[in-house]
């Protein structure tokens, strides 16, 4: 059963390999390192799921920045879950603009403040892939494992560059 | 290697630009723009806020001409580098001269670099680096003494001479006790060089590069860059910048120039490309 849940995006410049001399994402990478660092300080083991290419890679490279020294495996207590809402956020974003996606992204949202795993299971991933969202299926798949209830917070939510990015920690009480 | 220039230390992945300030009124490129010492202050303010981390203030032109002596050359250079000291206490100050003499008075008035470029033509001037604990250019002029133009010189192998020759400068002012973090070679382009010895040592920079000690090059808008595309003086910063690329590409560390932010922009490129300098802000692709 999960314990602890953090939901961040497996967005490649997390990598250390695309590093810039001025990091363009600054904010994100502050927020997510704090987060995977203090939802995994006394884990023994963490998962790491998501159906990005960049999804492990960027959830590794995450906790090696935050010196994780447990495992990773799979079914752990304490979840990474790699997603981030549509791509199609406007006419410089990855995707261009659809309309569609700001809808998308708010029912995304709503569910991931709302520290309800049901609204987690009513999300729509072929929406999601239509629109260039990222780990929609996997928030989910993941319902089902996340009984009880939840305390919640979102301390990242932005689009900087035509993405919706989350950090958002979920510990259940 | 990290590089000691004076009172100021750089990392090893770091390149610098080296801007030409003439106190000359015959130079071949400014023709004497800033012969006058309040213009070549203003040079020095211009280069310095174009992000020049050295200035390198030559009181002689290369080119033979009329007869400096050392008490001239001191009247044009050495009030002004204590002047530039004062102004500018982070800008590295270098001084083009071959005459200890005028070195020694450079360093009381606060340079921190002797930009040797006559290879050696008086070799107390090692003493005096040693002595103030200033940086040396060790440079290769095939022999030629200075202020003359190479004429019929010719070499077995110009890359392995100006290897020799430089790195025998460099050994002996370390033996004369100059810090070897201290010290810089440059191969000299056009300095007892034809154009196709230039175009050669442009060719296998990286082989100076493999010597270990930094490497500066002098490309600035010289002859075999207008030699090589039918330009004159003023028509040749495409063939500078494409010389530029290629040696910093091979790890030249240096940049003797005229135009600074135009050099800064290729270097930073070539060593992005090369992968020694990470791009300044990547997201295309990323998010």
């Amino acid at each position: 059963m999960i314990r602890r849940l953090v939901v961040v995006p497996p967005v490649p410049a997390l990598l250390p390999r695309y590093a810039s001399l001025t990091d363009p994402v600054a904010d994100l990478r502050r927020s997510a390192t704090f987060v995977v660092g203090a939802m995994t300080r006394e884990a023994e083991e963490v998962s790491i799921v998501g159906d990005d290419p960049f999804a492990e890679p960027v959830g590794r490279a995450l906790l090696d920045a935050t010196g994780f020294a447990g495992r990773i495996g799979d079914d752990a207590e304490v979840v990474l879950a790699m997603a981030n809402g549509s791509a199609k956020r406007g006419e410089k974003a990855p995707g261009h603009l659809d309309e569609r996606a700001f809808e998308f992204d708010d029912v995304v949202d709503a569910a991931l403040r709302s520290g309800d795993p049901r609204r987690l299971a009513a999300l729509d991933p072929e929406s999601g892939a239509e629109l260039w969202a990222s780990g929609i299926g996997v928030l989910r798949d993941l319902a089902p494992r996340l009984e009880g209830t939840w305390r919640v917070s979102v301390p990242y939510a932005d689009a900087p560059y035509g993405v919706l990015w989350w950090v958002a920690a979920w510990v259940a009480d | 290697m990290t590089l000691r220039l004076g009172r100021h230390e750089f990392a090893d992945d770091r390149t610098l630009m080296m801007a030409i300030v003439n106190r000359t009124p015959d130079s071949f490129f400014d023709r004497g723009a800033t012969w006058a010492e309040d213009a070549a202050f203003e040079r020095v303010r211009q280069v310095v806020d174009e992000g020049a981390e050295i200035v390198d203030i030559g009181g002689i032109k290369a080119a033979p001409g009329e007869e400096i002596d050392a008490e001239e050359e001191k009247r044009r250079v050495v009030d002004f580098v204590a002047r530039v000291r004062r102004e500018w206490p982070q800008i590295v100050i270098s001084v083009d001269t071959w005459r200890a003499e005028v070195a020694r008075a450079v360093c009381e008035a606060g340079a921190d670099l002797i930009n040797d470029a006559w290879g050696g033509a008086d070799p107390a001037l090692a003493e005096v680096a040693a002595e103030f604990d200033v940086a040396l250019v060790c440079t290769h002029t095939g022999g030629v003494a200075p202020r003359t133009r190479p004429h019929r010189i010719e070499y077995e192998d110009v890359v392995a001479a100006a290897i020799e020759s430089t790195v025998a400068q460099a050994e002996r002012a370390v033996s004369l006790g100059v810090d070897p973090e201290s010290i810089l070679i440059d191969p000299a382009h056009d300095f007892g060089k034809n154009t196709f010895h230039s175009l050669e040592v442009t060719r296998r920079l990286d082989e100076m590069v493999a010597t270990g000690w930094p490497v500066l090059v002098s490309l600035s808008n010289k002859d075999f860059v207008g030699e090589s595309l039918d330009r004159p003086v003023g028509e040749r910063l495409p063939g500078t910048l494409a010389a530029t690329a290629v040696a910093a590409t091979a790890g030249a560390r240096v940049f003797r120039v005229h135009q600074v932010p135009q050099t800064r922009d290729v270097v930073d490129m070539a060593w992005t490309i090369a992968g020694r300098r990470k791009p300044a802000r990547a997201i295309r692709g990323l998010a």
